[in-house]
């Protein structure tokens, strides 16, 4: 699979300009913006006219839209079905691909689920009618950022047979769709499925090869989420030290006190930190085992970890944030409470703590149970 | 921000396989135990090691090659310092080894480095650091030992030298030692860093006072030194006079990078491993949580030294902001300290020597625990580590 990488310049050009567009208020629709600027097709493929950009890139974009905390669906709508159809194999129906860069066709995935871990994922069921049709049934689960998408890749598996992806159109007899609103005022939909046909899967495998299909996808839509919540983290930090310079009390700045320096220095080192290991896990090339001597440094076990380490981290962050700022970070007008609202939810939205630690630790502790007898180490 | 080539990574792959095969064929039986029992090994043990390193010539890699370095990428050298740790070596002396070897390279006299580096490189000449006081900690600068001139023959000044008064403390290893650098004072004017030099003072020198300080651990790692009218020759000073802050600063700029403890990390992961094993916690929840979460800081910690390094190599000035290292590696080691000995359980508590439980445990645990709090004291303690990122990073 061939990626188009963006050399230094192309890369610095794209942090600038994404800076520049994002902090203007997103009072239009910005998609088909986002559509001229380039941005959706950097996850497409190039035999669908996409860039098919290195993930690294992708992250530095997103890492700028969370920071401006952009409305837009990009994860959901861009990154995701991007990643799905970049699978070998994919296709879409005529001249849709050409809409989904151009920002006219907006198409979701059910691949993310609030509250719950990228793995196990929910399949529907999908069988073949006597007319050779595809008939799906089901319900998907609670998928944030899709409520105005046209359609949506749902994953769905025959009984005991292969899995696809089908794209299913919110307006198909057999559709119903339920929408809520979440904490930061985003929203999430469920597409609850009863026989809704379907036309042929724009991707299909076989019942055992679909975690390896899915998993370069999944790890794509993880990292591109912790850019987004890593770019959300920096600038709340900026907030909260730009306030604490600003806020007198007992006569001098507050930042100039010191329990309040060091607890200011945590946290940026604990971004540091999750950047530094998100980055490593988007640059990794899948299955390359770097770093040698140690023993479960592959592709997912990073993408796990940094997926950890920057819930964890974003977590840390709006507490701390709120509770130096003090009753003004309890103000729902204030700059900070968006900031606050979303990395709460980005927390917490694919799995808690607990469900992303034990998948970490199924990475990595495997091993250990497959060779009991061998040392350590 | 690029990945390394192919062929780099093949070459590092080789060199690790090489040292792994050289540290389990010649790391004496008896060293390896001690290591592995989490003892602290006998100078004999440890000099006869530093030997054997030398004669492959991999005591001092990341020396200037005139000394005998070998001039490794620093990803190399993270390599051997893993694969080091990994297989049982022992951790070297660094300050012997990381910091007053490359301060004589580069700021030693021709006599000094003659004398000093061939016999450091050998391995067997020991060095320990006398920075702290009992009022000089955190606040190294308000120390108060004593340098005076004074002269036997006032018709030749060769015969000049300093007359030192005064005590250290918290000198490791100060009883092993043949050597020691010094900060003393030289003046008392100006701002409390101008009047401070750097001085080289053997221990064997007569006036000279070694009294091991039994740590919590139960072994005698710290040390104080008196100094009582020693007397140290001109010419064992490094730099100008009153000059000696500037390169006690400079020493600590030497090996930042390897302050991560990345190997030193990696050498715990495996003992917390070992013990869940031990005790069939594999399958149990709140070990596997707990490593997880330790897996995922370290991995980010390997990370963040990866980046620093690619910045170095590129021919970046690195900055303050590489006080994140010592401070995140440090902690990191005491947190899998504490999840070995939380593991262990009973295993834990029981004294070193007074087994009544099943001898193969890890029965230092709570040492080797303790040992490492020191970790985030030594060198610059954690709180003068955040003061260091506030102030410089931070702008605060």
């Amino acid at each position: 699979m061939s990626m188009n990488s963006f050399n230094h310049e192309e890369r610095t050009m794209l942090v600038e300009n994404a800076a520049r567009l994002l902090a203007q208020p997103a009072d239009y629709d910005r998609w088909s913006t986002f559509g001229e600027m380039g941005w959706l097709a950097m996850a497409m493929p190039q035999h669908m006219g996409g860039l098919q950009s290195d993930l690294f890139d992708i992250c530095l974009l997103c890492e700028q839209m969370g920071r401006e905390l952009a409305p837009e669906p990009y994860l959901a709508c861009a990154v995701l079905p991007g990643a799905c159809l970049a699978q070998a194999g994919a296709q879409m129906p005529n001249g849709l691909a050409d809409e989904l860069t151009t920002g006219a066709y907006q198409l979701s995935t059910s691949l993310f689920n609030l509250g719950q871990p990228v793995w196990p994922q929910i399949v529907l069921c999908v069988a073949q009618d006597a007319e050779q049709v595809w008939v799906l049934n089901g319900e998907t689960g609670l998928v944030p950022q899709a409520s105005r998408a046209k359609a949506m890749l749902v994953l769905a598996q025959r009984p005991n047979d292969g899995a696809g992806l089908f794209v299913v159109d919110f307006n198909a007899q057999g559709v119903t769709k339920e929408q809520c609103t979440l904490i930061d005022g985003s929203t999430a939909v469920r597409l609850r499925l009863e026989s809704v046909r379907c036309t042929v899967p724009v991707l299909q495998c076989d019942a055992g090869q679909m975690q390896a299909m899915l998993a370069p996808v999944l790890r794509a839509g993880v990292l591109a989420h912790c850019a987004f919540t890593l770019g959300t983290m920096a600038k709340a930090l900026e907030i909260t030290q730009v306030y604490l310079n600003q806020r007198k009390q007992f006569g001098q700045a507050i930042a100039s006190y010191q329990t309040i320096q060091h607890r200011l220095v945590d946290l940026f080192v604990d971004i540091e930190e999750a950047r530094a290991l998100s980055w490593q896990a988007a640059l990794a090339q899948p299955d390359a085992h770097r770093n040698v001597g140690s023993h479960c440094n592959t592709t997912d076990t990073l993408c796990s970890a940094a997926l950890a380490l920057v819930s964890e981290t974003a977590a840390h962050v709006w507490q701390e944030a709120l509770q130096m700022h003090g009753a003004i970070g309890m103000t729902d007008e204030y700059l900070l409470g968006g900031y606050v609202k979303h990395l709460a939810l980005a927390s917490r939205c694919l799995g808690n703590h607990d469900q992303q630690l034990e998948h970490l630790a199924n990475l990595c502790l495997a091993s250990h149970y497959e060779n009991k007898d061998e040392p350590i180490a | 921000m690029n990945e390394p080539q192919d062929d780099s990574v093949v070459d590092l792959q080789a060199f690790a396989l090489q040292v792994r095969q050289f540290v389990r064929t010649h790391l004496p039986v008896d060293l390896r135990e001690t290591v592995r029992s989490g003892r602290p090994p006998e100078r004999e043990q440890l000099v006869r090691w530093n030997e054997i390193l030398a004669a492959a010539g991999w005591l001092v890699p990341h020396w200037p090659s005139q000394w005998g370095g070998q001039g490794w990428p620093v990803a190399q050298q993270m390599v051997f310092d893993e694969e080091m740790c990994l297989n049982d070596a022992p951790e070297l002396n660094s300050v012997t080894f990381d910091m007053i070897g490359p301060v004589l390279a580069r700021s030693g006299s021709p006599w000094q480095q003659q004398t000093f580096l061939p016999a450091i490189a050998s391995g067997r000449q020991w060095w320990c650091q006398g920075y702290s006081e009992p009022n000089a900690g955190s606040d190294l600068a308000s120390l108060r030992t004593r340098a005076v001139r004074g002269n036997n023959d006032n018709n030749n000044s060769d015969n000049d030298f300093y007359l030192v008064n005064g005590s250290k403390i918290w000198t490791s290893y100060a009883q092993y030692a043949d050597w020691m650098f010094c900060l003393v004072r030289t003046s008392t004017e100006g701002k409390p860093q101008s009047g401070i030099s750097f001085l080289l003072i053997n221990m064997h020198s007569p006036g000279v006072t070694v009294r091991p300080i039994r740590g919590i651990h139960g072994w005698d790692v710290f040390c104080e030194v008196f100094l009582d009218d020693v007397r140290v020759p001109l010419h064992h000073r490094v730099g100008q006079e009153n000059e000696g802050w500037a390169i006690a600063k400079s020493l600590l700029e030497f090996e930042r990078l390897k302050l991560a403890r990345i190997g030193e990390n990696k050498r715990r992961r495996a003992r917390a491993l070992a013990a869940a094993q031990q005790v069939g916690a594999l399958g149990q929840a709140s070990f596997r949580r707990r490593y997880a979460i330790l897996q995922a800081r370290l991995l980010a910690l390997e990370a963040n030294a990866l980046r620093f390094i690619a910045r170095s190599q590129a021919g970046e000035k690195i900055g303050a902001e590489v006080s994140m290292l010592k401070m995140r590696g440090s902690r990191l080691i005491q947190q899998w300290e504490e999840l070995i000995v939380d593991t262990l359980g009973a295993h834990a508590l029981v004294n070193a020597g007074d087994m009544v439980l099943n001898t193969n445990f890890d029965t230092n645990a709570s040492a080797c625990r303790f040992l490492a709090r020191g970790y985030t004291i030594a060198g610059g303690s954690s709180e003068i580590q955040h003061n260091v990122i506030a102030k410089q990073v931070l702008g605060l």
